[in-house]
């Protein structure tokens, strides 16, 4: 048997469901994106083809408008604290000499949290009446009266950085944590002989090491970011007044709560071409420091 | 060098103890009466220790449970989706991920592509027109629904990651047992997934938490009949002044088999996450 004929063979499965996900199912999607469709039509399934449309209505909605730039703030804010959260907790592990494998798996916890369970658990923390938060800042006298924290339009928003942080730092920490690992233990001891501080080791020795490792797990982490859902609904569903609505949630909502699915397809489209764009803007990147 | 050491012990307990608290507290509240849940101010610990919160969560009637789905039943939704679903992906997704890292073949750059592309594209955009194919299938509510929506982002998922181990299998295995007289199959079968049983087990226990963690796709696709837990915990959040006991319990039996599967396959785990970002 040829290799490639062998090599088709297993493949062939797997072919044929991502070429049913990126063919017929993308596809799919941006059709239904031109439609309007009405799952509850006389005849069953109503769709009517309206071009465009979607489109424009989509970026000449105000609340579209809102998600698309929350959802970048929402990715930026998160993945620039992830990433230097996880880079701190990775550095402290790394010095250790002992029960190392302890606090890893310590630090690993949060990440096997469902979203959703992460969400019940801050909205516990910050609830408006029996929530412990309100409850500590107000002995403590930080705060004079019990807050709604997901209810201010102006904290929401920062409330949700912090539990998608907490939960999903464990990621770029393994990731960084093993790039660590790789860094030859003799550059170091010739940087300390050469009489650099701790900072210039950081700067000149560690950080170029785990440059191209950091940037993979960031792309990856940005994905996630870009399309964060469970945490949004859980904690905030949208509100107060769209302040938190994030374009995966809003798409979501549109298609399968209020059955847009047209609208609710264009929004998805509108989602991955700005995830496909950032993707490409890292890879450009990444192909850079490799060269 | 080596005075400084304890300055990281301390930081080290210190990050620890922020990242756990949450979570601790959790336990903390689920172990309390409902008097002391919804006490103001809130005490940090509680004065009387009761596992009632647990024993409603499985023996509470069935019709004031989780909207009149019964907890064992929604465990075992959410164990038989999550176990089909990694074995359906792994079954398929370990021979793709055999042939791409040890074959050449024509087109091969083409199909890197597209896995990147799955790998990148957002869950509603496979979502909406997912939810038109199964709604036509009449799969609404059903495991085979939900299963056939997790094999989308979990399959490219698990050749990114297996094609990592693969490759690290020692060239010229198949050689030497090809020229012994095996069959290509037979080399598959009797080397290279014995030999990369750590990778494949690593594999399994990532999707095996991503299925049982995902709420998007089965909140979309199921209705009433097959909840998992993820669905069946937010709709405490829906609810007006929901039971906070049997909500802090339920969470806590949500979460716990899956944070001691973390902690018991902490080494796969890293190993399988660090597998396509690490370059040496």
């Amino acid at each position: 048997m040829k290799e490639h004929y062998f090599a088709g063979i297993l493949l062939s499965p797997t072919l044929l469901i991502i070429g049913i996900i990126v063919g017929y199912i993308s596809i799919y999607s941006f059709v239904l994106s031109l439609q309007r469709v009405n799952l509850t039509g006389k005849t069953g399934v109503e769709y009517t083809f309206i071009g465009l449309k979607n489109y424009f209505e989509a970026l000449a909605n105000p609340i579209v408008i809102r998600s698309i730039k929350n959802t970048l703030l929402f990715t930026c804010i998160s993945l620039g604290a992830t990433f230097c959260f996880a880079l701190v907790v990775a550095l402290v592990v790394n010095g250790l000499t002992r029960f190392r494998g302890a606090f890893v798996a310590l630090f690993m916890i949060p990440w096997g949290i469902s979203p959703v369970a992460s969400g019940l658990i801050w909205k516990w923390i910050f609830d408006p009446s029996f929530g412990v938060a309100n409850s500590i800042l107000w002995r403590l006298g930080i705060i004079e009266n019990y807050r709604m924290w997901f209810g201010d339009m102006n904290i929401a928003m920062y409330l949700v950085i912090v539990v998608a942080i907490w939960r999903n730092f464990p990621f770029l920490f393994i990731v960084l944590f093993a790039a660590l690992r790789t860094v030859p233990d003799n550059l170091y001891e010739a940087a300390v002989l050469d009489g650099a501080t701790a900072s210039q080791r950081f700067l000149y020795i560690t950080l170029p090491y785990i440059r191209y490792t950091a940037l993979t797990g960031c792309v990856i982490q940005t994905v996630w970011y870009l399309r964060i859902f469970d945490l949004f609904y859980i904690l905030t569903e949208g509100g107060p007044a769209y302040a938190t609505m994030v374009l995966n949630l809003w798409a979501f909502k549109q298609s399968f709560f209020f059955y847009n699915i047209g609208f609710g397809s264009a929004m998805a489209v509108i989602l991955t071409v700005i995830t496909l764009l950032i993707s490409l803007g890292y890879f450009a990147i990444i192909a850079k420091t490799e060269s | 060098m080596k005075k400084k050491r304890w300055i990281y012990y301390v930081l080290a307990c210190f990050l620890g103890f922020i990242v756990l608290s949450p979570y601790i507290w959790l336990i903390l509240c689920s172990l309390r009466y409902d008097v002391e849940l919804t006490a103001i101010p809130v005490k940090i610990l509680p004065r009387n220790i009761t596992f009632s919160n647990y024993y409603r969560v499985f023996f509470q009637p069935r019709w004031q449970q989780l909207n009149i789905m019964n907890f064992k039943h929604i465990m075992m939704n959410t164990i038989i989706i999550a176990c089909l679903s990694t074995v359906i992906c792994l079954a398929i997704g370990s021979l793709g991920a055999y042939a791409y890292a040890r074959f050449k073949f024509i087109g091969k750059g083409i199909i890197s592509l597209l896995i990147i592309l799955t790998i990148m594209i957002p869950g509603v955009f496979i979502l909406i027109p997912l939810y038109v194919f199964v709604r036509k299938l009449n799969m609404l509510d059903t495991y085979g629904g939900i299963i056939l929506s997790f094999i989308p982002f979990t399959l490219p998922l698990v050749i990114f990651i297996l094609t990592g181990f693969f490759k690290n299998l020692p060239e010229g295995l198949e050689d030497a047992a090809r020229v012994d007289g095996c069959s290509r199959m037979g080399v598959l079968f009797h080397i290279i997934l014995p030999l990369s049983l750590p990778g494949i087990a690593a594999t399994s226990i990532i999707i095996f938490l991503l299925c049982w963690n995902e709420f998007e796709f089965p909140m979309a696709l199921s209705a009433w009949k097959i909840r998992v837990l993820t669905v069946a915990l937010s709709q405490y959040e829906t609810q007006n002044l929901p039971d906070y006991g049997l909500m802090t319990a339920t969470a806590v039996l949500a979460t716990f088999p899956i944070i001691v599967l973390v902690l018991i396959f902490q080494k796969l785990i890293i190993e399988g996450l660090t597998q396509g970002a690490i370059k040496e």
